[in-house]
């Protein structure tokens, strides 16, 4: 990071003005009367230039975290808490205001780019609908223009070619570049990723996460990406937020987190991953398996599945709070509560 | 052990499972799987890595005698199973089994757990009086209780019906068991649980692991020795130690070190697969090979031994056996 996006981030944090103040939300599901609730008081700050990934095992919340900032499901879940932009809340604002933020000030990398992309337009179209729709570019050869500017920076070899094809012409990696191009088009100040790489081989992962790597240092854009592979949210950088259960159990600095964890389930995540000096059949995994959306425990929900759970853990539910320097872990545990150095009030 | 001796006689008592220049090709013009030999020893774990469409599960197909090579035979316990009749052949599945990917779908819907392994059990022969206390033993073997038995697929987890998939598997007391991608669509938290099951089933039972899969980490784990597979052939072959200490095809160097968190200097390859309906002259990899020369288009290079039981598809291996000698200047 730059010293002038660094001391504008601190301006940011003065004023109490960040891209993505994501507070208390919740998501919950409404099919046929049952309320399913998958996201549950989920709340994190996001600052110019700076990456949170959010790493989860399936159930666990991540994507429908992301998607729920974007508010994509529409009438079948109940948002609650806040989502802010640059202090301006999202939540509530009516569909024909949001459609301007989506894809213009926000926008979303999916993991499948094949259905992000309408199979029956040629990707060249698709990029000039964009710059359009959100008035970067109406003038219909400037547009065009642009749009081979963008497939350039995403690393396209061949942007004429590219801009003249249909997705089903194009493999996977390349489809996912268009996507990518797509989503920056109108210089987001946030961009969600949600596992933009899971679909892919793991040579050309590798090329897509330096991609956006490249394009994060590149625009200064905040950028939120949901992965279930911890390796992928190690060698990425900036930090982690581990969740579980429809929680963020654990925040910090990804470095930090990922070699000196302060929650048990981050700490069995990680312990369970098979490294070359494990000897076989002695890898220390989890008891049980993650529970099932809709059917979360009470109390801290990995308490069953916890080594050190107490029994006060299976009935309250500990929040998330600051342990140490920029990190924060919900349980108290590993992360007893020392008695304060007398706060002033 | 084992490694020198590999791929010697075909008497040798160690060899298990041997495809040798096994091909096939679809019907659509698609090469998936171009000369490639593998072999099994007793009572060790070959794991098979490589990208979408190098070939991989279509070789661990022919291997099991699913389908049918085009080329090339298939060896297992000194027999061809081309020439095994239908009772032979069936008597070689029982100690030939596979645990799929998807347990959702390979599973019956309507048998319960229980059902699903003892039709294992009666289709090799076992009496039924044998069947119910050899599948509780099997359940509780895999971690899985007597209450589950009764359950059907879609009431239990993943990795839960990963387990009961290796029961069934476990049933008929194999040889060999192909993993296709067994663990991969597992949790990390649930997949060791699993990965530690098999290595255990292992140690008890002598049962040998063709396990196929993408992710490399885990193939490390489990792993006595590792075929790396590219657009349909196999490109490298060593015990699984020394070819993540010293890969030698520029393929598995550019594999291994794009794997996320592995701490290695990441080397990103340009462009993308080729596809198997039309594939590049020569070397498959050469679109791709930082060190690709104009001889690459010619033809693939064949396995070149490297040290004993390593071998490599590389014409920079013939030139440079050895790290390279200092030049003094």
């Amino acid at each position: 990071m730059s010293t002038s996006t660094l001391s504008q981030a601190e301006d940011d944090i003065t004023r109490g003005v960040a891209p993505l103040e994501v507070t208390d939300l919740t998501t919950t599901f409404v099919p046929k009367g049952r309320r399913i609730e998958v996201v549950r008081g989920v709340s994190f700050t996001l600052r110019r230039g700076e990456t949170l990934m959010l790493l989860g095992e399936s159930g666990s919340g991540k994507s429908v975290t992301a998607r729920s900032i974007m508010q994509l499901y529409g009438s079948a879940a109940e948002l609650g808490g806040s989502v802010r932009m640059n202090g301006q809340e999202l939540l509530g604002l009516p569909e024909s205001r949001l459609r301007g933020v989506r894809g213009g000030q926000i926008a979303l990398i999916p993991q499948d780019p094949t259905g992000a992309l309408d199979p029956l337009r040629r990707i060249g179209a698709q990029l000039t609908e964009v710059l359009a729709v959100h008035g970067v570019e109406r003038v219909r050869r400037a547009a065009r223009r642009r749009a081979e500017e963008l497939l350039a920076m995403v690393g396209i070899p061949d942007p004429k070619r590219v801009a003249d094809s249909y997705p089903h012409e194009l493999s996977g990696g390349m489809r996912q570049r268009a996507v990518i191009a797509i989503a920056v088009a109108c210089d987001p100040q946030v961009l969600i990723a949600d596992e933009p790489t899971t679909a892919l081989d793991v040579t050309v992962q590798a090329q897509i996460l330096e991609l956006l790597s490249e394009l994060r240092e590149r625009l200064g854009t905040a950028m939120l990406m949901v992965t279930h592979d911890v390796g992928v949210a190690g060698d990425f950088g900036g930090r982690i937020g581990v969740m579980y259960a429809g929680r963020l159990v654990e925040e910090g600095p990804a470095g930090e987190v990922l070699t000196n964890p302060r929650h048990p389930y981050t700490r069995g995540l990680l312990d369970s991953l098979p490294g070359p000096d494990i000897p076989r059949g002695t890898l220390r995994s989890i008891e049980g398996s993650p529970p099932g959306v809709g059917a979360f425990p009470a109390g801290c929900a990995f308490a069953p599945r916890c080594p050190v759970a107490r029994p006060s853990c299976h009935s309250e539910d500990p929040p998330l709070i600051g342990v140490g320097r920029d990190r924060a872990a919900a349980c108290p545990v590993v992360n007893p509560v020392r008695p304060s150095p007398g706060k002033a009030a | 052990m084992s490694d020198a001796m590999a791929g010697q006689s075909a008497a040798d008592p160690t060899v298990l499972l041997r495809g040798e220049h096994l091909t096939k090709t679809f019907g659509n013009g698609v090469r998936a799987v171009s000369d490639v030999s593998l072999t099994v020893h007793r009572g060790e774990t070959l794991g098979v890595v490589g990208e979408s469409g190098c070939g991989k599960s279509t070789t661990g197909k022919m291997l099991l005698g699913l389908l049918t090579p085009d080329e090339g035979t298939v060896t297992f316990d000194g027999r061809p199973l081309a020439e095994l009749g239908r009772a032979e052949l069936r008597a070689v599945r029982a100690r030939l089994q596979v645990v799929p990917q998807n347990p959702q779908t390979s599973l019956n819907p309507r048998l319960t757990v229980r059902s699903s392994i003892e039709f294992n059990l009666r289709a090799h022969g076992m009496p039924r009086a044998q069947r119910g206390p050899r599948v509780l033993e099997l359940l509780e073997r895999v971690g899985l209780t007597a209450a589950q038995s009764v359950r059907f697929p879609h009431e239990l987890s993943g990795g839960q019906l990963q387990r009961v998939a290796i029961a069934r598997a476990l049933a008929t007391s194999p040889d060999l068991v192909v993993c296709d991608e067994a663990v991969s669509a597992l949790d990390k938290s649930v997949q060791a649980q699993v990965l530690n099951l098999l290595a255990d089933l292992q140690a008890e039972t002598g049962v040998a692991f063709l396990f196929i899969s993408h992710d490399l980490a885990v193939v490390e784990h489990i792993s006595d020795r590792v075929a790396v597979m590219y657009l349909g052939r196999v490109v490298e072959v060593a015990p699984a130690k020394r070819l993540w200490a010293s890969p030698q095809h520029p393929y598995t160097t550019a594999l291994l070190s794009a794997t996320p968190g592995q701490g290695r200097e990441r080397i990103v390859l340009s462009g993308e697969l080729p596809s198997p309906a039309n594939p590049p002259s020569g070397c498959g990899f050469r679109t791709r090979c930082p060190v690709a020369e104009e001889v690459c288009a010619t033809s693939w290079p064949p396995l070149t031994e490297v040290t004993d039981g390593h071998t490599a598809a590389c014409i920079h291996l013939t030139r440079q056996p050895e790290p390279a000698v200092p030049v003094p200047r």
